[in-house]
């Protein structure tokens, strides 16, 4: 019976075929159960927990007679949905709707270590100025998705170098010898350089320092400084200081910690998370007669970070990460077809896409509908120019940044970009190609001047790559009327395809869509986007992997502003506090 | 800031101050020196065209072909291995077989990508590679691990982006800019022969570390037992890297790159290629001469052929893409193919400009004594060992070549190529390299492939 089975479905289906063979290309088992599948009148009825294998001969026959290729898309959809589909949340089970997205904050790790961008902040802080010659290090984005995931936030073995060395070419600095106003030459010189070591560990620290600690300075500064006089003392200290992992850890308010410190500990923390940098000393002053250990003060003082400039810094890395643009650095396209288009000015395109969507989320009340779904202006550039088509290029994902960084040097790429979508967009998780990859790309056979849906036409009959790039391919081949770096196909090529004429399939929707537009109006209309978005943010803002508490919150901020969807600020400012200590 | 860090202070101090303490670190420094090998893994994508390396006249009688004419001045010192195969490490224990991904991880791990005991998802070779091995029995506990230096390195699928593998599921990847190997390992450590400055600055620099020691401990004790484990790691790559950030004084490695040395350098640019393997070598040799480390990769392109050398003429890049799809797959675009005989020339033309860099590095290594062995260089106590992830470029797997230069301290027997018996598996020479090494393990990779065996006639003593 199943080798019969096995056999009709091999031989009469030849989309089974691709099928059957794909689902063992994405890492699935052919074996596992799978749902029911239903298409309309085209009723493909498997049940739950039977095999392919083991299915009695009267539901196979169902099969083969009912299957098609939309059927088979969609059966596949189903099926990456239910196994590989999004791992990152279930709805609902086990949920009891809880609307606030603070509530499982109190679980933060006790200590984190600052970023990159963190660190290089708290020295202008401490410093006025990044002393030169000092090497950066940028945290590299984790499981999350983003680079400050506590957990992925780790000393290897280069950063401890570069913390080491670096402490060393700080104390050596003219910025720190500024900070420094005593002159060696007065009598008071000793008392003055020692108050200001301990002015200078404070802040490094961000907390008042311990007896212990104050008097364990004193005693290493008055050491040092009889062995070596001069200035010589205070860089001994600085070099300890900045070296220091209570300068480059963040330590986080615990329970036990005396109100005050809480205070001060919560403040640097929503800072950091939103400024990036320590609380500055007049916000620190502001909320001084503020309990911050409650929710409500927070919330006020979140909001007096969201009001800043500096708050775009959250969510440029927000977006930089979550939108994978942040490529200037490796921006190479085709120097004869798009000749002009340059690092720099990918970069200027890098920016207005950043600002753009940072003054929609904290002045305009975005939301991710908004974000993707209204009109945005390309800024006109003399260098190259890329037209803004008011009426069909709507929201970042048209943005030329955003398709240029998921095009290839010479052409888009459907398939980079339809991966985006579903990973990032939908968190799906697709499974990475097969080895032989290239060898199978290699050995297609296109068509003389092909189009990229050429290209599609042939991966999806191959079963190795289909049921993946079907996935992906329909999705990303939305986008086909914009080239590599996002200006309008030629003439030529736009008469050769047709936008529409691919069917996508995902949770709770499927069919065919006009073009880009209205493809992601309809993905953004979907409860399972919205839910990602929130999941992704979330993450990045609690700089954490979600548990299943945060998840329950997230869902039922969904639920509840399913039609006008969640203000971004909103979910930011949920994410951040911090309730119960 | 605890007070334990003060006994830790003061032992730093009495160990400055002691002569005795310093002469028996003296001693055990000059000891260390007569036992001292060094080992760098190279690889170059693509494979070799076997006919235009060498070939094996009568004897130990052999004439080095275009590919390895550059490296005449070597011959003697050469120990080429002709035969050898990936095929059964391949075949083992999986029917999935891709020459360039698996051959890749097969020629420097002897095993290939199973399913991790990390996540159950298959996504690197068994692990560990030859160079980690290596550095368990070369390197002084403290010396920091393999370093790895890249050219061009890069790729899509894990398994074949890097030759280094600490472990399973542990792929430690190359670094392709020398700037930041500079930065990691060199910067800020120029001497300005100030021996008592320095040495001050050295006691700084202990107790500086000493302190974080110090100010992590105490972290550690009022936290979760999940942060505590994160602390611990980092506390351990702090213990990892005291010996580069203080490096000992007599060795300190005197060393200057510029950024104009390297920034805006194309490794697809035939000129600024050269350039960069030059400067990696730059690095590679101030590493052993300050003994930074003893074990180092060098890893040219990767192995799926991702390349596109612009120099080479039209019809080896006819599609504007890369080697592996015009020499390999014979492609030249158009439906049209490039003859075998012309993929083997650009081969081994290519080849010839890689050798052309490794002779530099030998010299430059032989023309540096060794330290506390005035009589020796630092070559003589180097091994280099020279792979790709097959044989002819056009998927064989059957054909392979291993040249090892340097003799593992006498062991090898160089001055030979040896014919072995077809389809010898890659994880018997690999075994006996490391063997050679004064490695102890009873085989490389995945043991029923070598099954201990040791290829008799690499040896001296055979």
């Amino acid at each position: 019976m199943e080798s019969a089975l096995s056999f009709r479905l091999f031989r009469k289906g030849s989309c089974w075929l691709g099928f059957v063979g794909a689902l063992s290309a994405c890492g699935k088992n052919t074996e596992g159960s799978f749902r029911s599948l239903q298409n309309e009148d085209r009723l493909v009825v498997i049940d739950s927990n039977v095999k392919v294998d083991s299915l009695p001969r009267g539901e196979g026959d169902a099969v083969t007679k009912s299957i098609s290729e939309d059927a088979v898309l969609e059966a596949a959809s189903a099926l990456v949905n239910q196994s590989g589909g999004p791992p990152e949340f279930s709805l609902s089970e086990g949920c009891q709707n809880q609307g606030d997205l603070s509530l499982s904050r109190s679980e933060v790790a006790p200590v984190k270590l600052l970023s990159g961008e963190q660190y290089r902040n708290s020295l202008r802080h401490i410093l006025g100025a990044v002393p030169d010659g000092l090497s950066q290090f940028d945290s590299v984005a984790g499981k999350t998705g983003f680079p400050n995931a506590t957990e992925d936030l780790l000393v290897s073995q280069p950063l401890a170098i570069t913390l080491l060395k670096n402490a060393e070419k700080i104390s050596k600095s003219d910025e720190l010898m500024m900070v420094f106003p005593c002159n060696t030459q007065n009598t008071d010189y000793k008392q003055c350089a020692e108050s200001r070591v301990l002015e200078l560990a404070a802040k490094a620290f961000r907390r008042p320092l311990s007896d212990l600690e104050a008097s364990e300075l004193r005693q290493t500064f008055q050491n040092s400084d009889i062995h070596v006089p001069g200035v010589s003392g205070i860089q001994a200290i600085a070099h300890r200081l900045f070296a220091s992992p209570h300068f480059f850890y963040q330590q986080r308010a615990k329970p036990t910690d005396s109100q005050e410190l809480k205070r001060i500990k919560i403040a640097h923390e929503l800072s950091f998370a939103v400024w990036q940098e320590p609380a500055s000393s007049e916000l620190l002053e502001e909320f001084r007669s503020h309990d911050l250990t409650k929710a409500g003060s927070q919330k006020l003082f979140i909001a007096k970070l969201l009001q800043d400039p500096r708050a775009r810094r959250m969510i440029k890395e927000f977006l930089l990460h979550w939108l994978e643009i942040d490529k200037a650095g490796e921006m190479a396209k085709d120097p004869i077809l798009f000749t002009g288009f340059d690092a720099a000015v990918f970069q200027s395109l890098e920016d207005d896409l950043v600002q753009t969507a940072a003054r929609k989320i904290l002045a305009e009340n975005a939301t991710l509908v908004s974000l993707l779904t209204d009109s945005l202006d390309v800024p006109e550039s003399d260098l190259f120019p890329i037209e803004t088509f008011a009426d069909s290029r709507l929201g970042l994902l048209q943005h030329p940044t955003f398709i240029a960084s998921h095009s290839h040097s010479n052409s888009a790429a459907p398939v980079l970009m339809g991966l985006f979508l579903r990973e990032k967009l939908m968190c799906h998780k697709i499974p990475a190609p097969p080895a032989d990859f290239s060898e199978v790309e290699q050995s297609l056979v296109l068509p003389e001047n092909p189009t990229l849906r050429d290209a599609y036409s042939l991966r999806k009959d191959l079963p190795q790559c289909a049921s993946c790039h079907q996935m992906m391919e329909p999705l990303g081949l939305a986008f086909d009327q914009w080239d590599a770096v996002g200006r309008l196909q030629s003439p030529e090529y736009l008469k050769r395809i047709t936008l529409g004429d691919t069917f996508f399939s995902v949770k709770g929707l499927s069919g065919n869509f006009a073009d880009a537009t209205d493809m992601i109006a309809k993905l953004v209309s979907t409860q399972e986007v919205r839910m990602c978005f929130v999941n992704k943010l979330a993450s990045y803002v609690k700089a954490k992997r979600l548990t299943k508490e945060d998840l329950c919150a997230a869902e039922s901020r969904v639920v509840s502003h399913q039609k006008e969807g969640v203000p971004i600020i909103d979910i930011i400012t949920e994410s951040l506090v911090r309730p119960t200590l | 800031m605890a007070s334990r860090r003060k006994l830790l202070k003061t032992a730093a101090l009495a160990f400055f101050a002691s002569p005795l303490l310093r002469q028996l670190a003296q001693a055990q420094q000059q000891l260390d020196a007569t036992r001292r090998q060094r080992l760098i893994v190279m690889f170059t994508e693509l494979g070799y065209t076997p006919h235009l390396w060498s070939q094996k006249e009568s004897g130990s009688d052999f004439i080095l072909k275009t590919s390895l004419l550059p490296l005449q001045d070597h011959k003697q010192e050469m120990l080429i291995l002709e035969n050898l195969s990936t095929n059964k490490t391949m075949a083992a224990r999986t029917k999935v077989r891709n020459l360039h991904h698996q051959g890749f991880s097969a020629m420097f791990t002897g095993s290939v990508a199973l399913p991790s005991s990390v996540d159950g998802k298959t996504h690197g070779p068994w692990g560990p590679s030859i160079d980690h091995l290596a550095a368990q029995v070369l390197h002084d506990p403290k010396v920091h691990n393999p370093v790895h230096f890249g050219v061009q390195t890069g790729g899509a699928v894990m398994s074949s982006r890097t030759i280094s593998w600490a472990a399973d599921g542990k792929p430690e990847y190359h670094q392709n800019n020398p700037g930041k190997i500079f930065d990691q390992y060199f910067a800020g450590l120029l001497s300005d022969g100030n021996a008592s400055e320095e040495e001050r600055a050295q006691r700084l620099k202990k107790s500086v570390i000493d302190d974080v020691y110090a100010d992590l401990q105490d972290l550690m004790r009022s936290v979760d037992s999940e942060t505590k484990k994160r602390l611990e790691a980092d506390l351990e790559s702090f213990r990892q890297v005291e010996k580069v950030v203080i490096p000992d004084l007599v060795n300190r490695p005197k060393i200057e790159l510029n950024q104009a040395d390297y920034q805006g350098l194309n490794p697809s640019n035939k000129g600024d290629r050269i350039k960069l393997m030059r400067l990696q070598m730059k690095l590679m040799v101030a590493g052993f001469k300050a003994d930074l480390f003893r074990v180092s990769t060098l890893q040219v392109g990767y192995g799926n052929g991702g390349t596109n050398l612009q120099w080479m003429p039209r019809g080896f890049s006819a599609r504007g893409k890369h080697w592996h799809g015009e020499v390999s797959h014979r492609n030249a675009g158009n439906g049209v193919r490039n003859t075998q005989e012309q993929c083997d020339t650009w081969t081994a033309e290519i080849l010839a400009v890689y050798a052309e860099v490794v002779n530099e590095l030998i010299h430059e290594l032989k023309s540096i004594p060794e330290v506390g062995q005035p009589d020796r260089s630092l070559w003589d106590n180097t091994t280099l060992l020279w792979a790709s992830e097959m044989g002819r470029p056009e998927h064989k797997t059957n054909s392979c070549l291993y040249t090892l230069f340097g003799s593992a301290g006498g062991v090898l027997k160089t001055g030979q190529h040896l014919i072995l018996p077809p389809n010898t598996p890659t994880n018997q020479a690999q075994l006996t390299l490391l063997r050679a090494l004064g490695h102890k393990t009873p085989s490389f990779g995945f043991p029923e492939v070598s099954g201990g065996k040791v290829i008799s006639e690499m040896l001296a003593s055979a």
